[in-house]
């Protein structure tokens, strides 16, 4: 009894498990899948706002989404994406690991330069107000750090009476955070994720175009992202960057409008600031970079 | 010199002389104990095969040399990682950060542990919350972590608190409860107080289960300590861990993930030997 009773049981769930199995699907879905074979990875950001306006215009590609460039990076070598937007840092690493070398640089995300001075949220000081405060910046020697001692003399702040803490930009904003800093001095990019997050900016110059030192060459200093593709699928994501440079022709209000449809951020914080553009490799990225590492679309 | 002066010094550089040679001995027992499990006859026949593959298949190139360094690459990177990047920093933080969510939870959850295992209306009370609470996996923690306590070393410590709390919590209970009613029933008919049964009877009872828990806590709390110092700071070996992953630097993962792994079997090796001193009546087992 016992025996016919655990039959039966195993019987129906047999039938339940292979009903599930042959469903019927949707066969639309097959068609947009097949279309949909370009898959481009991304990790959420702001500064991604080209790629939200061109995928907002109705473009047949898929965006997967990532916690980080390094993992953007390693589905990229696994084949498991045919582009990927990386950190400019991590990109130019990227692209000399193993299994990088089957990549190629496809375009840039930039935004302008600029020099921001960030500090924490829960400080409620002035330029005047930040003697003696510990501040971070990229290098001494640095044009943010020229321009800002300039400007800080004309509005009363001693620069010498900062405490500079030297580190890179990606870092700093976890700094910012955990409270081991009290400003940062930033690029334009990284005060746009600052204030994002709540800190306050206090200094603000637009003027400072990178590359007047070596710390920042400027075919890099002001790239965010490089779009990396697999050279396999180069062919599939041409498209892509067709509608990545269109977009990046859109009014900077329809862009802000995207930006904020997908992240959530009010598009009233977007305003004050200018977009990110997307732009095919440079002459200058190029001879960086090396020819056979780009994908040259001209 | 007086002559007692005399006398008091060379006691006490004779105290001071046993002490060094307890130490000593003590120190021998605990290596032996330890690297002699790793370097026993039989699992240097699996280990030593298992590192001749290791070094063989990169060099043969059946497997990509970059994607898989052999061990001599590793112990190379490791030299240039000690030079390049102040390692011993880097070590210092980590165990700063592990050392104390780790004694943090052991000084929460061993008393509570305790006193729910001895006591039935404790018990009824707290050991529902706990159940509830304990399966939720720490790292889903993060967010209300950050939250509570910002990005920084107290969130760090409060993470690795909670991977070690729970293993000791419920092995100490589990512990307490198991506790033979007829040692309890001895110590009672010789006028023992509640005190001296806890502390002569229960804890001595469930000690090994104490020890258990807190070597699962010791590896729960190593997979915290490289989530957590993810989130603020840029030290510590799994700050380093997650840095060279980010940068595609597979030999310098390696070489933190060899390290982590080396940390955790020498905790469990100290912990190991604490049970050899405290609970002698569970040698051979």
């Amino acid at each position: 009894m016992k025996n016919r009773f655990w039959k039966i049981t195993g019987l129906l769930l047999i039938v339940i498990l292979s009903g599930t199995g042959c469903s019927d699907r949707d066969p639309s879905r097959n068609v947009s899948s097949q279309a949909a074979n370009v898959r481009v990875g991304y990790s959420p950001n702001p500064l991604l706002g080209p790629l939200y306006a061109a995928e907002a215009r109705g473009k047949a590609w898929q965006l997967i989404k990532f916690g980080t460039g390094g993992d953007i990076g390693y589905s990229l070598i696994s084949g498991d994406i045919d582009a990927g937007f990386v950190e400019t840092e991590k990109a130019l690493k990227l692209i000399k690991a193993p299994g990088g070398e089957k990549l190629k640089v496809a375009g840039a995300i930039q935004f302008p330069y600029g020099a921001t001075l960030v500090v924490r949220k829960d400080l409620k000081v002035r330029l005047s107000d930040l003697a003696g405060k510990k501040i971070a910046a990229l290098e001494a020697d640095c044009i943010l750090n020229h321009q800002f001692n300039k400007d800080a003399k004309r509005h009363g702040l001693d620069p010498k009476s900062l405490k500079f803490s030297y580190m890179p930009f990606a870092d700093m904003l976890p700094a910012l955070e955990s409270k081991s800093i009290d400003g940062a001095l930033v690029k334009g990019a990284h005060a746009v994720l600052a204030e994002l997050q709540g800190h306050k900016i206090i200094y603000q110059n637009w003027d400072i175009k990178a590359g007047a030192d070596d710390c920042c060459p400027p075919s890099i200093a002001q790239t965010e992202y490089f779009l990396l593709v697999r050279e396999q699928a180069i062919e599939k994501v041409k498209p892509l960057i067709t509608a990545l440079v269109a977009a990046t022709e859109l009014p900077p209000s329809e862009i802000r409008k995207v930006i904020s449809t997908r992240l959530g951020y009010p598009q009233a914080a977007l305003e004050q600031y200018p977009t990110a553009s997307f732009a095919v490799v440079s002459e200058d990225q190029r001879k960086l970079l090396g020819e056979a590492r780009c994908l040259l679309t001209r | 010199m007086s002559v007692d002066s005399i006398i008091n010094d060379s006691a006490s550089s004779r105290r001071g002389l046993r002490w060094w040679n307890l130490l000593v001995r003590e120190l021998g027992v605990f290596l032996r104990a330890s690297f002699g499990s790793v370097f026993s006859r039989e699992f240097l026949t699996v280990l030593i095969p298992l590192l001749i593959l290791w070094e063989a298949l990169p060099r043969l190139g059946i497997v990509p040399r970059t994607l898989v360094p052999p061990p001599s690459a590793v112990v190379s990177t490791f030299r240039d990682m000690v030079v390049d990047l102040n390692m011993a920093e880097h070590l210092s933080s980590s165990a700063t950060r592990f050392g104390a969510g780790f004694l943090l939870a052991l000084v929460t959850a061993f008393p509570i542990g305790v006193l729910m295992g001895w006591n039935l209306f404790i018990r009824k009370h707290a050991l529902p919350l706990f159940q509830i609470l304990a399966p939720v996996p720490p790292p889903a923690w993060v967010p209300i972590t950050i939250i509570l306590f910002g990005v920084g070393l107290p969130m760090q410590i409060f993470l690795i608190f909670l991977g070690v709390f729970y293993p000791i919590l419920f092995n100490t209970y589990q512990g307490i409860k198991e506790t033979d009613p007829r040692y309890l029933a001895s110590a009672r008919v010789f006028g023992a107080s509640e005190f001296t049964l806890i502390t002569r009877v229960y804890i001595w009872h469930a000690l090994g289960s104490v020890i258990m828990g807190i070597k699962i806590g010791i590896a729960l709390g190593l997979i915290m300590l490289v989530i957590a110092e993810m989130y603020g700071g840029r030290s510590g070996i799994g700050w380093l861990l997650l840095e060279a992953k980010e940068y595609f630097q597979i030999d310098r993962m390696v070489v933190c993930m060899v390290m982590l792994g080396f940390i955790g079997w020498f905790l469990i090796e100290v912990m190991k030997y604490i049970e050899l001193k405290l609970a002698v009546w569970r040698i051979g087992r």
